[in-house]
């Protein structure tokens, strides 16, 4: 970016960078006004595997993290101290106080809030008469795209195959977010998974601020609403009929 | 003739000293990158419970508003991307806003990649020098 924030106070690395120079450059956007920042990387097993040996080495460090990231570029580097301030390794062994440490646990080290159900209804009553026009709706868009894209195999250019849709319309009834569609069935594309939410956006007319997630991806919305349905008015229940 | 370089290590190093045939015994200020205000923490979680490590901001977000510390999220794809502020603007709800209206600029999160229009660009760009945040 070349462009300096001198109070960054948080870096969350999602997923560990690919090498250990990307690492320090992500970290080291965070306080540069000279204050205590913190460097959180937060990843799981997957997501490390394109990472350089050094980047493994860092986030399986048994030890001090602040050594492990930087001993590839300084090799006298050693812990800090005051150790609270180190890294949540050196943490537990901070006696600042003479035997112990003062310091709490920051609000990312607690242990994560079970998260208690999703929130605000995640599933939505449907009908039979709803799955059938939402097959149809989709079917319209899979025949769409078959168009635009000149695909010679039915999906084989887009991903949109009528297994899908048989996927999408059986379980329509909790299907909320972009990260829904993504993790729960075979889409490969952003774009494709926005397809689908303006879909069922449009039939069922209760994804919570679905235009502006899309305005954040910079799409246009492919239909507008004319109106908004307020969560609030909605019951939901599970979905009760036979599939 | 002097060569700055900034974190490089021992094979950086090598390579430039080779590819500006510097003798082996060139002098060498070295300084290192270690960021004494910098403090780690690696947390390794299982797949289907990272976004719920978001909570502390979203928690933090929801109290503080524009107020709150400024964060970056640094992801790796477009999919992390779009699962991570999908998930952050769906905990968030009306949170996401500084205020009633739901335009662009009164969004807590937003999006930086090299593909972002240059004008949400600036937008961001000016968001983060001023109060903003992401």
């Amino acid at each position: 970016m070349g462009v300096n924030f001198p109070d960054i106070r948080n870096i969350i690395i999602w997923g560990a960078a690919r090498s250990i120079l990307d690492l320090h450059q992500e970290a080291g956007r965070a306080g540069r006004d000279g204050l205590q920042s913190h460097v959180i990387v937060l990843y799981h097993g997957q997501q490390i595997g394109p990472s350089e040996q050094e980047v493994k080495e860092f986030v399986r460090s048994q030890g001090c993290l602040r050594v492990a990231a930087y001993k590839s570029l300084d090799s006298t580097i050693v812990p800090l101290d005051p150790l609270h301030d180190c890294c949540t390794y050196c943490t537990a062994f901070c006696n600042c106080d003479g035997t112990s440490c003062g310091v709490c646990a920051l609000p990312f080290e607690s242990e994560t809030a079970k998260v208690t159900e999703k929130p605000e209804g995640h599933t939505r009553n449907v009908t039979v008469k709803d799955r059938q026009d939402l097959r149809s709706a989709l079917e319209e868009v899979f025949e769409e795209m078959k168009l635009q894209s000149l695909a010679i195999d039915e999906s084989a250019s887009h991903g949109f195959s009528t297994q899908l849709i048989d996927d999408v319309v059986k379980n329509c009834d909790g299907i909320f977010t972009i990260e829904d569609v993504l993790t729960n069935f075979p889409v490969f594309s952003v774009g494709n998974a926005i397809r689908i939410l303006e879909v069922i956006q449009e039939l069922f007319l209760d994804i919570p601020s679905l235009e502006d997630t899309l305005a954040l991806f910079n799409v246009e919305s492919h239909f507008s609403y004319d109106t908004w349905v307020n969560l609030e008015d909605i019951t939901f229940s599970d979905s009760d009929d036979d599939y | 003739m002097a060569a700055l370089t900034g974190t490089a290590d021992d094979n950086t190093q090598k390579n430039i000293r080779e590819a500006l045939n510097m003798k082996h015994d060139t002098l060498t200020v070295y300084v290192s990158p270690n960021c004494k205000n910098l403090r780690f923490s690696v947390k390794k979680v299982k797949k289907n419970e990272q976004l719920d490590e978001l909570q502390w901001l979203v928690d933090i977000l929801k109290e503080k508003g524009k107020d709150a510390p400024k964060t970056m999220i640094f992801c790796n794809t477009m999919n992390e991307i779009a699962s991570v502020i999908n998930h952050l603007l769906f905990k968030l709800g009306v949170h996401a806003y500084d205020q009633k209206t739901k335009a662009p600029e009164n969004c807590l999160l937003s999006i930086y990649h090299s593909n972002t229009w240059q004008a949400s660009k600036d937008r961001i760009l000016a968001s983060l020098k001023g109060n903003g945040l992401k």
